[in-house]
């Protein structure tokens, strides 16, 4: 489902250049859940920005969905991060102004479906993550885990082949951090969605089925 | 979609949102005030004109030798030589100040009959001075004037009082009734004090008949007539300057001006315009930098560069529109009070209304493309991270 052979990316800071991956390798099957772990600085976040099509290797190649990746354009990038991965982040990201239904609609108003297709479908993913009666507050009048499940209704909302969370329990206590891995292992398990977790936090990792390990610009299973 | 996400954003920044506007309202505002005013004032004059007549003309003279510049007898004849002249009123003015709390400025104005059938005058009491009383010290009241000089009573009631003027005791003989500003001779006859034309002259023997105004016979050519009226002056009194005018040249002078000033109100106007729109843009950029992460988010979630662009231009368009539409009723206000202080007939010149809401918009997309490219081109994982 997800392939990416060789890929390599550098950094130019200042006078030095920084090979952040020098040919990483990692393949990904439909109804994996897969954690990505490493230090601070490891290549983690490069790699999540390839995976998740915000960023471009300089070399190697990435197929997503049988798609060849690495010549896409700049709006078919936009067109294939709408379609294809849904996102989540470590701080949530959901846009302050707006309420927790508008932000899950959002990924469909950039495929131009219909409002009220969109909405009643944002309102079946709230309810899947069990934030329907918060529809319509705002972030601001959420707890930490309640914005982390918002943004996973948003994730889903598309019918992505890919869940990328990066982090997605890092700014929450232990026990709601708990919580939303359920939700993760629950979405993984009852549903076949393909996640990867990309994490420096060992108790994640374990309970994915798979691990790998970003060290020296390289991913190797654990 | 975009509308209301736009009307969102700049509802959130309501602060930020109002200073920015303040230039564009003031500069259309502005613009289209000054340009209806100018309107309204045309119209005015224009409107004097159709009450006067376009069979107007006016002869300002001046000649080194003064005698024959003082002879109300060489107007009057003109009348009777030229068959194209139906009338004519010499007349001569000087400004009396006022010793009142308010400084008023009278115009006390040398004439006879020929003035009163010229503008074509309606009394109150009385009667008009005519060539008949000489230099008798007569005065006919404009309609304001009495309550300028503190005087009290009915019109009938006015006639027969003594006041001084110049150092003389003059009796009022007539009032006037209200009456327009007559443009074309620089005479308000409300604020104005007629005398007879002999009088005036005996005050200074300096002193000349300068200007006079003439109305054509029915059925001949206005500008004919004007040609003939030079040729009979400079044939009258040898070496004389004159300067004769027709109503239709008035009015097309009048034009001209008018459309100078629209010229120069329009470039003052583009400069408030333009600072405005350097208001906006400002804003937006602002706008743009506060708002990375949100670009960030939505470029991740799928949002294309020209999704972004559109939703920034969209908010510029519709934060200038907003302040095209206050402008508009800003002036519109201000146009009202104005043509209400100064007793014109108000009407809203839809031209400059349309020209407005058109500039604005205009403005609004103009000023408003840098920041929303500048949106627009940002790099997903920089605008993720608010860099």
């Amino acid at each position: 489902m997800l392939e990416l052979s060789n890929i390599s990316k550098s950094y130019q800071v200042g006078p030095t250049r920084l090979d952040i991956l020098k040919g990483a390798h990692l393949s990904v099957a439909k109804g994996d859940l897969l954690a990505i772990m490493g230090k601070s600085g490891s290549g983690k976040s490069t790699i999540m920005n390839i995976i998740g099509l915000l960023d471009r290797p300089d070399s190697g190649s990435y197929h997503l969905n049988q798609r060849a990746i690495e010549q896409y354009q700049d709006d078919e990038l936009s067109a294939a991060r709408n379609e294809l991965i849904g996102f989540v982040f470590q701080s949530f990201y959901l846009l302050p102004r707006q309420s927790a239904l508008e932000n899950v609609m959002l990924p469909l108003r950039y495929r131009d479906s219909p409002p009220a297709e969109s909405k009643e479908r944002a309102m079946m993913m709230l309810e899947k993550v069990g934030m329907a009666s918060r529809a319509h507050h705002r972030p601001n009048e959420l707890s930490g885990g309640q914005r982390q499940r918002v943004a996973i209704a948003r994730a889903l909302v598309g019918n992505p082949s890919l869940i990328l969370a990066d982090e997605p329990t890092g700014a929450l206590d232990p026990r709601v951090g708990k919580d939303i891995m359920n939700l993760f292992i629950d979405l993984n398990e009852r549903e076949g969605m393909t996640i990867v977790i990309i994490t420096h936090d060992p108790s994640i990792a374990e309970r994915c089925q798979r691990t790998v390990i970003m060290a020296d610009g390289y991913l190797e299973e654990a | 979609m975009y509308l209301t996400e736009a009307a969102r954003s700049l509802y959130a920044t309501k602060q930020r949102t109002i200073l920015a506007l303040v230039g564009i309202v003031i500069g259309i505002g502005s613009v289209i005030a000054l340009v209806s005013i100018g309107n309204i004032v045309s119209e005015e004059a224009a409107k004097e004109f159709r009450a006067l007549g376009t069979d107007v003309i006016t002869i300002a003279m001046r000649s080194p030798d003064k005698e024959d510049m003082r002879k109300p007898r060489l107007y009057r004849q003109i009348a009777k030589v030229l068959s194209c002249v139906d009338s004519i009123a010499p007349h001569s003015k000087i400004y009396l100040d006022i010793d009142n709390e308010n400084e008023d400025e009278l115009v006390l104005i040398g004439s006879d009959q020929g003035f009163y059938d010229f503008a074509r005058f309606q009394l109150s009491a009385g009667r008009f001075v005519n060539s008949l009383d000489a230099e008798r010290p007569y005065a006919v009241l404009g309609a304001e004037v009495a309550q300028v000089l503190n005087l009290s009573g009915t019109p009938d009631q006015l006639i027969g009082q003594e006041i001084e003027i110049k150092g003389q005791m003059v009796t009022i003989i007539g009032v006037l009734k209200p009456f327009m500003p007559l443009t074309a001779v620089d005479i308000e006859p409300d604020i104005s004090l007629f005398m007879p034309l002999k009088w005036l002259l005996a005050l200074d023997s300096s002193r000349q008949i300068s200007s006079s105004v003439a109305r054509t016979q029915a059925q001949t050519d206005t500008a004919v007539c004007a040609e003939k009226v030079e040729q009979y002056f400079k044939r009258r009194i040898p070496g004389v300057q004159t300067e004769v005018t027709t109503a239709k040249e008035l009015i097309a002078n009048m034009r001209k001006q008018a459309d100078m000033l629209s010229v120069l109100l329009t470039a003052i106007g583009s400069i408030s315009l333009v600072v405005g729109g350097v208001g906006i843009m400002n804003i937006m950029l602002v706008s743009v930098s506060e708002r990375k992460q949100e670009i960030g988010i939505r470029r991740a979630l799928g949002a294309k560069r020209k999704d972004i662009r559109y939703q920034f231009l969209t908010e510029s368009l519709l934060l200038s529109l907003l302040g095209g539409f206050l402008g508009v009723a800003l002036s519109v206000i201000t146009t009202y009070y104005v043509a209400q202080y100064n007793a014109w007939e108000f009407f809203v010149s839809w031209q400059a209304v349309f020209f407005g809401a058109g500039i604005s918009a205009g403005i609004g997309v103009f000023f408003g493309f840098i920041p929303a490219h500048q949106a627009a081109k940002l790099d997903p994982i920089q605008a993720l991270r608010g860099e």
